[in-house]
């Protein structure tokens, strides 16, 4: 018996004017939270839009649900199994949340409208926005119109979820709502999800995929990532700037990864974050190019 | 010092135009019920009564802005609803039950502070009311009592505007007869 | 405010025999005057008044509440006989939104006040805007330019091509009868009230077939400018009418039946982001 993965990619590639934003990438989705870290540029937003089918690769094959949507009637089949958070994602004027979540609803053809009002109702309890539903959508936070983009995504529990940085602007409280949300929908569905911070892969992920350059760097459980910081982490009494990274702890001592131990240092635990800044090196800290 | 209750109203009808479902909430608990019991003695089909609320209550939602900040808010909600039940009863005459169309029996008979409180508010109107015929009464409701315009009156009672003026007149100088007898 | 009430309240058998609708004339009038005035009074009644009908009427309230109220133009397409689904759909298109049509209407004052009085420039002027207000109108109805939720939309089942044809087609069902009323009602156009539908038409079918490359508020700035320069170049040349000449008019049919035929064999990609934004 062979189980058919949720999301298939092989070989995938796509350039925009020249420059490669992914790179002949590999890269097979099962149910479970996977983990998508990368330098802004690296390629994350590229590779959600593919596999949310919002764009086509340049060449590759992406294979979702055992199937490639070539045709109308694939693709719409497709696209009834997922739910997708982009990167951007703006509001029509005039809405209130609910209107908004409802909308989007209706393009998901909830015809029905009661049952459609309570599968909205349900969502905007899920994120915690029941409260401020009735509330314009341009009268939100930043962080509750995330979790807003975020509602929609999860409406009719989606056997695939894509989210380009879901916790971008959420307070720490909501965080820990969200990845009460979405560690429940990793329990069935197949979730990706991108951020820029490490705490949260760490928190909810078993697996993680680093890109980088468009390119795939790592792909593996989250656990293993962090092995590979093992004997590279130090607390040391002062700076080191031989090393990848250092700095001033609150506790006053100074963390330093790097490939060899400074004076007097001793070894700390590594973390996510170290691991992933020895993976990348200096290109872990760039900022600024837009993916 | 502690908030009235009138100022509790008003703070919540001000929270409603920020979207606060909370204080729509609040103000369904404080007015809905007294606001369905008054509109099922004037129409007794439930649904009826249960879409005149949703109405009412949906125009306080949409309009609180439109509250001017003076007197009752239960007052306000009462004037929106009545001109909503009459709304809705366009030709559903089968729904109307006519008000006050019962006599009270000598078991129920109003308390002498009952009558007392009419009698604040209206002169000595009370007994005189009890002496009126139904159909006189149900007109000196819908008009003095609800603040509905004659025209308006017509359509709750089922009855032509024409008559909702006869009968009005005739019960002014009926009442007005009684009242003056009463004083002299 | 007054809430004084004398120190008088209802007891619970007063409140339950007015609820049960056997309280008589005078109490009964005496306590809604009381209620309206007595906020003590009206939370004792609660207890009295049936549960579900107040929960079933809430359910309601809150559901209306949360949506917000549709839209006038979503109002009338559901009374046309619109499904309630596309309806919303369509009334979501900014150029649907009554703010768009009022400046319409605007526009269409001083362009038929300028074609009945202006002269052969009033008349310019006509032929300039007129054929445009339909292809700003459906720039402005699809795509992330008019709908900032876009690429989420895209990712849903809705077919794109539906959703564009639809509000195409609502965008030429509000903005055409305006501008050809305003037209017939300037006797200086005579025919040209009525021709200037052809590349009205002609240029729309050419937005919708490059919207399957490009971001339609784009394809409508080029074809705008190109629309301009024709016009403006007849009426230098003489006639602002050329642009209307018999042999145009045809190319005008056979490009938008050509436009409509791209955007058929094409729509496939409207399915997908165009360029990366």
């Amino acid at each position: 018996m062979t189980v058919v993965p949720t999301v298939a990619l092989t070989g995938v590639t796509k350039r925009f004017r020249g420059t490669a934003a992914l790179d002949d990438v590999h890269l097979t989705l099962g149910p479970g939270i996977t983990g998508l870290l990368g330098p802004n540029g690296a390629g994350k937003t590229t590779l959600l839009r593919i596999t949310a089918t919002v764009l086509t690769p340049g060449a590759g094959e992406v294979v979702l649900f055992g199937t490639r949507p070539a045709g109308p009637e694939q693709l719409a089949a497709v696209r009834r199994r997922l739910g997708y958070l982009p990167q951007e994602m703006g509001h029509p004027r005039g809405f209130t949340g609910f209107g908004f979540v409802d909308y989007m609803a209706v393009l998901k053809e909830w015809t029905d409208r009661a049952a459609r009002h309570a599968e909205v109702r349900r969502v905007l309890e899920l994120v915690d926005l029941d409260g401020v539903a009735a509330r314009r959508v341009s009268a939100l936070s930043g962080g509750q119109r995330r979790r807003l983009g975020l509602a929609q995504a999860l409406l009719g529990d989606p056997d695939l979820l894509l989210l380009d940085e879901p916790t971008t602007g959420v307070d720490p409280g909501q965080r820990v709502t969200l990845r009460q949300v979405l560690s429940r929908a990793g329990e069935r569905s197949t979730v990706l999800l991108s951020t820029h911070q490490t705490e949260d892969v760490a928190a909810l992920c078993d697996r993680v995929v680093v890109l980088d350059g468009g390119r795939v760097r790592f792909d593996g459980a989250v656990a293993d990532l962090v092995a590979t910081a093992a004997g590279r982490v130090w607390l040391a009494d002062a700076p080191d700037p031989a090393a990848r990274a250092s700095w001033r702890t609150g506790t006053g001592r100074h963390r330093v990864v790097g490939q060899a131990a400074p004076a007097g240092a001793e070894p700390a635990e590594p973390t996510l974050e170290d691991a992933y800044l020895l993976l990348l090196g200096e290109r872990a800290r760039t900022t600024g190019v837009a993916a | 010092m502690r908030a009235g209750p009138a100022d509790e109203d008003a703070a919540l009808l001000a929270a409603l135009a920020d979207g606060d479902l909370a204080a729509m909430r609040r103000l369904y608990e404080r007015h809905a019920p007294w606001l369905s019991a008054r509109l099922l003695r004037r129409c007794n089909d439930p649904d009826v009564v249960a879409d005149v609320l949703q109405d009412s209550f949906l125009a306080l939602w949409r309009g609180a802005e439109r509250w001017r900040g003076d007197g009752e808010v239960a007052a306000w909600l009462w004037g929106i609803a009545v001109r909503r039940l009459v709304s809705r009863l366009r030709g559903r005459r089968a729904a109307v039950v006519l008000p006050l169309e019962e006599e009270a029996d000598p078991g129920t008979a109003p308390s002498a502070e009952e009558v007392a409180l009419l009698g604040v508010e209206y002169g000595d109107l009370g007994s005189a009311l009890l002496r009126l015929s139904p159909e006189m009464r149900a007109v000196v409701q819908a008009t003095v009592l609800d603040g509905l315009s004659t025209r308006q009156a017509a359509r709750l009672l089922g009855i032509p505007a024409a008559t909702v003026k006869t009968r009005l007149h005739r019960a002014k100088a009926h009442l007005r007869r009684e009242l003056a007898g009463g004083l002299a | 405010m007054s809430t004084s009430t004398g120190g008088w309240h209802a007891d619970e058998d007063l409140l339950s025999r007015y609820v049960r609708g056997d309280a008589g004339p005078v109490a009964a009038a005496s306590l809604e005057q009381h209620l309206l005035r007595c906020a003590s009074c009206r939370d004792r009644i609660a207890a009295h008044v049936p549960v579900p009908l107040l929960d079933a009427a809430w359910e309601r309230v809150r559901d209306e509440a949360v949506a917000g109220r549709p839209r006038r133009l979503e109002r009338l397409l559901v009374r046309l006989g619109v499904p309630a689904p596309d309806a919303l759909l369509v009334a979501t298109a900014p150029s649907l939104r009554t703010s768009w049509l009022v400046g319409l209407v605007v526009t269409l004052v001083f362009v038929g006040l300028g074609a009945a009085y202006g002269g052969d420039r009033g008349l310019t002027f006509f032929l300039l805007v007129a054929p445009l207000v339909p292809v700003a109108g459906v720039a402005f109805a699809y795509g992330p330019d008019a709908d900032p939720s876009h690429e989420a939309a895209l990712a849903t089942p809705y077919p794109a091509t539906r959703l564009l044809l639809l509000r195409t087609a609502a965008v030429l069902a509000a903005s055409l009868p305006p501008v050809l009323l305003a037209a017939l009602l300037v006797p200086a156009l005579s025919w040209t009230a009525v021709a200037w539908l052809l590349p009205a038409l002609s240029l729309t079918a050419a937005l919708l077939a490059a919207s399957t490359w490009v971001r339609p508020t784009v394809t409508a700035a080029a074809l705008g400018a190109g629309w301009t320069a024709a016009v403006t170049s007849a009426s230098r040349a003489a006639d602002p009418t050329a642009v209307l000449a018999p042999a145009l008019l045809v190319a005008y049919a056979v490009l938008g039946c050509l436009a409509l035929l791209v955007l058929a064999l094409r729509s496939r990609s409207l399915t997908t982001l165009g360029s990366p934004s």
